[in-house]
């Protein structure tokens, strides 16, 4: 890479397409990602699973509610203490760090005496001892009613050989039932073979002449079995006494052991329960009450300190991208954590899946679709043998729709339409059992005709498999009938989320406000304004100032973050059209840029320009916002500078109790005074 | 998206037209080449790009500057929004719309989405294996589908202003061309088909003046 981009004289430059974007999805969820392309939508879904690495941030899954709830409140109390935090002096955060080591001492003081001798340890022991002896008993009474696992698979051998006698006779030993069975196998593709070949007209003959050349085989083989014969009656009889005697003498085998077992742990057991004894009540007494006096003296400084504290002990258990200290160290740099990461992520890649956009080039045409769809059974280890296989892939296509499962299992992607790939695509997923899904795109490649009933089918399986997904489209349309909630994303930053209906319902960034507006009808009569926006999105390299979406915004104002190129072309617009206007002397001969929150307007007369432009602007301030960024003039001989607000990204705001919005024009006006200096 | 030469420049593919049309040479037809950039909104200033150097959206619209070149009467517009985000698209429709009613043009406008058409169309003709089934002002056939295709059509479109639950769909496959259904083309899929549907391919019935349906069920009763 560095040798081409030297030889370009180019150089590399990492764009953070997607940033600080942040959202919860929760257990049987439809959770909808929308946005026009290039916003990043995908990116997040990739990352979320962990198909792209992302350089920063915190994944978590599986939290149970009541953590979540937890980290949350946590995070909350964090924030409203970080203030004070921050103006603590040196000095005062050596005293308040020392002060929560002090606690923490203290705390694992009370633990210790809690549970004297080993602590933690031994409860976790004596729960480890009591589930041995339960299962020790529960195999205890399997064993004596017969119907241990352990010694059915001892004995398979024995079983084996019993049906086998009993299905085909004396003659045949396993080696030959096997090979019976694969010439039964190369019989039946044959024949599918010749079905092919007779439609393809090529090698029909070939393809016949080995049918007959299996079925004389087969036929020679068979004439050999016979289960009614005597001598096979009691072969069999001889075997199965064989096998019962086997049974007995094992499982007496293993009842001793287990018995003995038994005896072993429970004697650990009662050892545990004999030595030591819990802390008095005085002891820990005292201890609490020197925890709370340090609480009591350390202040906000102490308290951030814990809160933190206990936000990683929650994080670190279920965070999957970043051990990497506040965000500061990249996912996974380190080797140790990256093969921790990769361990993590192989057992869970079977509980998160992604279906993919387009159809036509997400199956591999050289795979046949059984092999596409039981790939992620191999590489996930779930089947050992192909018959295993076949079956489980028989299911996850029949559940999809693609029955019955023998007729399309054998075909290539080319033989199948649109929709029914995107079924095999959604096999693929489901064949591994997943939890989560993300939805990249799946119907935006189908027919209208075929898209419900591809929709219907992720429904359907929704509720079948108890599945969550997160659904990644740019059609407003399908995020009203599936998403319980949305988040609507602008160049790689979430700009509105919350409730799914009340969000299209009632949308308040303008954005999204917009994309309702476009989303088509199909009924002509009915004829919507429109908003259409203007120009393309801004290049991710070079994101603008303030809110991203204020070039292209239809409701921009002042505070939205323009710049002074931008104020400058917009007042050089101005001044020629009202060049009739002015008088001679007070000419404006020059606009000039003054970094970027500073223009310098060259005339002789700036105190009438000044007068002129404060009465100019109030009258087109609505149909030119990019003027109403002019906050202060200053008046100097010959020229007059001009000071633009401060650019200020508006953050996400809750603004109902399920809906948050990053729009400068829903926050309270006192927040938006102090953000940008009016008045200061 | 695909329709353009990625190895020739933007001005030359549209000058290429007029060249071979208008007897002109590649230089000359400059002119013309500005004025079409501007007219579907492209800065003229970016003629001597390539391809890969517009987005998705302004390749789009120097496809409908090409197809503009020579000034013609009628434009076919194959799936002209089918591969865009939803506000590319809206700018697209609304850009088609307004060159259609400025230079005067008829369009055939080809697509699968019927909203599209909905927004934009005088009159439609709905095509099923390869036959038109329905034929009509958009209106007309929007708000009151004479066929059983057109009717299940509409209804499986999910409306952003409608209830939320998700729209029914037709079952089935399209038909093989290869062996087309005998009788009606639609009758495998249908949910009113009966006996004659399955005998007597049905002709096109005229339900209204202008509003023709090819089924049976239209048929005027004697």
């Amino acid at each position: 890479m560095g040798l081409i981009a030297g030889f370009l004289g180019q150089e590399t430059k990492h764009v953070r397409a997607v940033d600080g974007v942040s959202f919860d999805v929760q257990r049987g969820e439809v959770f909808c990602l929308v946005g026009e392309s290039g916003c990043g939508k995908t990116t997040t879904g990739k990352a979320l699973i962990r198909l792209n690495d992302p350089t920063g941030g915190n994944i978590f899954f599986d939290v149970p509610d009541d953590e979540w709830n937890r980290l949350g409140a946590l995070e909350a109390r964090l924030a409203t203490l970080y203030p004070y935090v921050s103006a603590l002096g040196p000095r005062e955060t050596r005293q308040a760090y020392a002060d929560w080591a002090r606690v923490q001492a203290l705390a694992d003081q009370v633990e210790s005496t809690r549970h004297p001798r080993g602590s933690a340890g031994r409860v976790l022991r004596r729960e480890r001892y009591e589930k041995t002896i339960a299962f020790l008993n529960e195999r205890e009474q399997a064993l004596q009613d017969g119907v241990d696992t352990m010694i059915k698979r001892l004995t398979t051998k024995e079983r084996n050989r019993i049906e086998v006698l009993q299905t085909l006779g004396l003659w045949f030993k396993p080696t030959r039932a096997r090979k019976l069975h694969r010439l039964e196998d190369e019989l039946e593709e044959g024949r599918y073979q010749l079905t092919r070949s007779e439609s393809l007209r090529t090698r029909t003959g070939q393809n016949k002449r080995k049918i007959r050349r299996l079925e004389r085989r087969l036929a020679a083989m068979r004439e050999h079995v016979g289960t009614d014969d005597p001598m096979v009656r009691s072969r069999a009889e001889a075997l199965r006494q064989e096998l019962a005697e086997k049974e007995k003498r094992l499982t007496e085998q293993e009842l001793g052991r287990v018995r003995e077992e038994q005896k072993l742990v429970r004697g650990l057991l009662d050892q545990l329960g004999s030595q030591g004894s819990p802390a008095s009540e005085d002891e820990l007494g005292s201890l609490n009450a020197s925890i709370a006096g340090v609480r009591s003296q350390g202040g906000p400084g102490l308290d951030a300190w814990e809160t933190r504290a206990a936000i990683d002990e929650i994080r670190e258990r279920y965070d999957l991208s970043t051990w990497g200290a506040k965000g500061a160290a990249l996912v996974g740099t380190r080797p140790g954590r990256r093969r921790r990461l990769r361990r993590q992520m192989r057992g869970l890649r079977r509980r998160m899946q992604i279906i993919y956009q387009d159809p036509y080039e997400s199956l591999n045409p050289k795979l046949s679709i059984y092999d596409i769809v039981s790939e992620p059974l191999v590489a996930n280890h779930i089947t050992s043998t192909v018959g295993e296989a076949e079956a489980v892939v028989a299911k996850a296509l029949e559940d999809v729709g693609l029955r019955p499962a023998s007729e399309y299992m054998f075909r290539y992607p080319h033989e199948l339409s649109g929709g029914q790939r995107q079924r095999v695509g959604i096999a693929t997923a489901l064949v591994v059992d997943p939890d989560f899904i993300v939805a990249d795109e799946p119907v935006s490649m189908l027919d209208a005709s075929v898209r419900t009933e591809i929709l219907a089918l992720l429904l359907e399986l929704k509720t079948r498999r108890d599945l969550t997904y997160l659904f990644i489209t740019h059609d407003l349309g399908l995020a009203w009938i599936l998403a319980d909630r949305i988040a609507v994303m602008y160049l790689g930053k979430i700009v509105e989320t919350g409730d799914g209906p009340e969000i299209i319902r009632n949308p308040r960034h303008p954005y999204t406000k917009a994309l309702i507006s476009v989303v088509p009808s199909p009924n002509p009569s009915v004829q919507r304004e429109k908003i259409i926006l203007h120009g393309e999105r801004p290049n991710p390299v070079d994101i603008p100032a303030g809110c991203r979406f204020h070039p292209r915004c239809p409701m921009a104002v002042g505070i939205c973050g323009w710049n002074a190129e931008e104020v400058r072309d917009e007042l050089k617009k101005l001044l020629n059209e009202d060049r009739e206007q002015f008088p001679e002397s007070a000419r404006v001969t020059d606009v000039g840029m003054n970094g970027p929150l500073g223009l310098t307007l060259t005339t002789s007369d700036p105190g009438q320009v000044e007068e002129y432009l404060w009465k100019r602007l109030q009258a087109v301030a609505l149909g030119r916002p990019a003027l109403g960024a002019i906050r202060k003039a200053n008046v100097q001989a010959g020229r007059l500078e001009l000071i633009l607000h401060e650019p200020v990204e508006p953050p996400l705001r809750q603004i109902t109790r399920n809906v948050s919005v990053a729009c400068h024009l829903v926050e309270p006006e006192s927040v938006i005074q102090q953000a940008v200096g009016v008045g200061a | 998206m695909n329709a353009l030469n990625p190895v020739k420049r933007v001005s030359w593919q549209i000058a290429e037209a007029i060249a071979l049309h208008d007897n002109m040479s590649f230089d000359e037809a400059q002119g013309r080449v500005v004025e079409l950039l501007e007219l579907v909104g492209i800065n003229p200033a970016r003629k001597d790009e390539y391809p890969h150097e517009f987005s998705g959206g302004m390749r789009q619209r120097v496809m409908i500057a090409m197809a503009l070149a020579c000034r013609p009467k009628i434009v076919i517009a194959d799936e002209p929004v089918t591969a865009l985000d939803v506000m590319i698209q809206a700018q697209i429709l609304e850009l088609l719309t307004k060159l259609q009613k400025e230079l005067d043009l008829s369009m055939i406008l080809i697509s699968h989405d019927l909203s599209v058409i909905a927004q934009t169309c005088d009159r439609v003709a709905i095509m099923y294996g390869g036959k038109i089934a329905e034929y009509g002002p958009a209106e007309e056939v929007f708000l009151d589908p004479q066929h059983p295709y057109t009717q299940g059509l509409l209804r499986s479109f999910p409306d952003i202003y409608g209830p939320r639950d998700l729209p029914p769909w037709i079952p089935g496959q399209p038909p093989n061309l290869l062996e087309p259904p005998e009788g009606c083309r639609f009758h495998e899929r249908c949910p009113l088909a009966f006996a004659e549907c399955l005998v007597r391919e049905p002709p096109l019935y005229e339900t209204r003046p202008g509003h023709l349906a090819s089924c049976h069920l239209r048929a005027p009763s004697n």
